[in-house]
């Protein structure tokens, strides 16, 4: 009982099941318009396990079959209305698997010509005993069982060999359509394969590459074939990612034996690839850490110059000492806030969209909680903030820790750069298709040459009125980086001696309302 | 002050500067301080200093070297002793020795110091120097 188990039956249950024993039970269509045999058929073949349908005429045996619902069909030869031979044929083309035996009157060569002739597998001649049909069920059954196994072997070699053509064609599609270069070469170190990608990368226009031939000088770089004679002899040392000398610039060489089962050596399979990417984000890797590194530097030697001085006990004035300790403490800070820069820098950059909080957002709040978290630094700078925010401010789609760290650092510059007593003006508006929210202040304003290097990681304006300003530089990047997360732009005008305007624009997309 | 005890000062930070001006003063220096090269030049066409440091990298291209270079191509300032204050990291990029005189003589310049500045070790070049030009000249 299927029932009893738990979940699925066991796979060894299963196999048990569907490998065919010698007397495996079948299903039994017995056609006979006589229904003393319809019966005795029955009877004798049900005790044997046989499930047994009985049918009075080959029309009534027509109705009632559906292909696969039998594994036997015992006809009678000779019946009213259509004929044993003529269901049979029949049958056998509703259900080429179905196997027949014919129950004839009298058993003569004819007949069983006859009879086989019209696709019958076996007659059996009346009167027969009960074991005389036993026997020549089971047989038929049998033959029946292994014909369909046969079948099913040979659909499944067909399928394999549908699968290996599939497989071979689907490679040759990859290997072509590669963006890394791909050669092999046998245990002679001639060319058997390569695509196309390897004649771009190595820039070979002219002659291609002979197949069956080694790889000629002429064609690849000197080392290239180096590598690939060291990778041979070397006895299968992999070699990772290369740089290629003496070949096209940027290109690295991935080698590596072929084996076969045994671990014999078969050849050598080179992969190029183009890592003109990689090397430019090591690069700017490397600019950005030196960066870092100078920005670190200037404080810090600073810092060191002023401890240095108070050591050497230079200061008498309590004054003087005073103000290079505060010194001291404002570029510590500024240190510090350097660092948290860094961080939010990274952290911003490392975010893909997956991880940013996107949610229909009021922006006139986040505004006004900024204005509000500025107050005491305005205060201590007397410059004073307005913000305009009219109430039906449409709400966008943004991240909101983000847009609060935006504005937080336009804010912050607008009352840094300022001059004493200045202001700072925030509002919002509506524009087509966007929102645009702008910062104008009062201050220093930036130089024309200053304007177009604006937001570039650590770029400050140097002036004297900027030089007792501390900043890190990254403030704007940081600010541009959330603006073009979020599909915006930043616009800014700015007159040297008046004041600037940042214009952040957001896109209303998708947004409610 | 003196005429003969002032000192022209370069540095683009401007605490860094202070400090080193602190330093000097203490000493009974006049000091004549610039952030930029450009500054530095106006200030040393205004008035004679005995002695200059000069940060070696500041803002490109208003360098230390373009100071001193600068200094060198004047008759009247030639003889201006020149101390450049280097970071130990701009030293090994630098690929110059500032132990070798001929490199000296390439940066056009008389002496270097470490920064941070050890205040004594510093008054103590400024003074050589100065003395040095004194005697020379």
């Amino acid at each position: 009982m299927t029932d009893s188990y738990p979940s699925e039956p066991q796979a060894t249950d299963r196999a048990a099941a569907s490998d065919p024993p010698p007397r495996r039970p079948g299903r039994v269509l017995v056609v006979d318009d006589e229904l003393g045999m319809r019966e005795g058929c029955r009877r004798i073949l049900e005790p044997e396990g046989h499930a047994v349908t009985v049918a009075e005429s080959a029309e009534e045996a027509l109705a009632m079959f559906t292909p696969g619902s039998q594994d036997l069909a015992l006809v009678d030869l000779r019946m009213p209305g259509m004929s044993g031979i003529e269901l049979l044929g029949r049958l056998r083309d509703l259900d080429p698997d179905l196997i027949c035996v014919m129950i004839t009157a009298y058993a003569t060569l004819e007949t069983a010509v006859q009879a086989t002739k019209s696709g019958a597998y076996d007659y059996l001649a009346k009167p027969f005993t009960p074991d005389e049909l036993v026997l020549a069920v089971n047989k038929a059954l049998e033959r029946h069982w292994l014909l369909i196994e046969a079948a099913q072997l040979r659909e499944q070699a067909e399928r394999n060999l549908l699968l290996i053509n599939t497989e071979q064609s689907r490679t040759r599609t990859i290997i072509q359509s590669m963006a890394d270069g791909v050669l092999v070469t046998n245990r002679e170190g001639n060319i058997v394969l390569y695509n196309p990608s390897l004649l771009r990368l190595l820039g070979i226009k002219g002659g291609v590459p002979a197949l069956g031939e080694p790889p000629s000088p002429e064609l690849f770089p000197r080392e290239l074939l180096e590598w690939m004679a060291q990778a041979w002899v070397d006895d299968g040392v992999t070699m990772v990612a290369h740089e290629l000398p003496g070949g096209p610039p940027n290109l690295a060489a991935n080698i590596a034996p072929i084996r076969d089962e045994a671990g014999e050596q078969l050849g050598v399979v080179t992969v190029l690839r183009d890592i003109t990417e990689l090397k430019s984000l090591q690069q700017a890797m490397s600019d950005f850490v030196s960066m870092v590194a100078h920005e670190l530097r200037s404080p810090l030697g600073a810092i060191s110059q002023y401890l240095d001085v108070l050591k050497a006990g230079i200061v008498t004035d309590p004054e003087k000492e005073k103000q290079i300790i505060t010194r001291c403490r404002e570029r510590t800070g500024a240190l510090s806030q350097l660092v948290r820069d860094l961080l939010d820098f990274s952290v911003i950059q490392r975010r893909g969209q997956v991880d940013r909080s996107v949610a229909p957002l009021n922006l006139a709040e986040v505004i006004t909680e900024t204005v509000e978290f500025m107050a005491p630094q305005a205060a201590e700078k007397k410059v004073s903030v307005s913000a305009e925010l009219p109430d039906d401010l449409p709400q966008i789609e943004a991240d909101r820790a983000e847009l609060s760290r935006l504005f937080t650092n336009l804010l912050n510059n607008a009352i840094k750069y300022n001059r004493e007593r200045g202001s700072v003006r925030i509002s919002a508006h509506p524009t087509d298709g966007y929102l645009a929210v702008e910062v104008t202040d009062t201050g220093l304003g930036i130089s024309r040459s200053a304007l177009a290097r604006l937001g570039e990681a650590f770029f400050r304006v140097k002036t004297p009125q900027t030089a007792q300003i501390t900043g890190t530089g990254l403030g704007l990047s940081i600010c541009k980086q959330i603006i073009a997360a979020h599909e915006g732009h930043l616009e800014v005008e700015s007159e040297e001696g008046k004041g600037s305007t940042f214009r952040v624009l957001l896109p209303r997309k998708g947004a409610v309302g | 002050m003196a005429q003969g005890k002032r000192v022209l000062l370069v540095d683009d930070d401007v605490d860094f500067l202070n400090a080193v001006r602190l330093t000097l003063e203490s000493a009974g220096y006049d000091v004549l301080s610039a952030h930029t090269a450009k500054d530095a030049i106006a200030l040393l066409r205004q008035a004679p200093v005995q002695v200059a440091i000069l940060d070696l990298m500041m803002e490109e291209p208003d360098s230390g070297i373009a100071v001193a270079h600068f200094l060198r191509r004047q008759p009247e300032m030639q003889g201006i002793p020149v101390i450049l204050a280097t970071a130990v990291t701009e030293k090994t990029g630098f690929r110059v020795s500032l132990d070798d005189p001929d490199d000296r003589d390439w940066l056009k310049v008389d002496a270097w110091v470490d920064k941070p500045v050890n205040p004594e070790l510093l008054l103590k070049v400024v003074e050589r120097l100065r003395k040095e030009r004194q005697s020379g000249s």
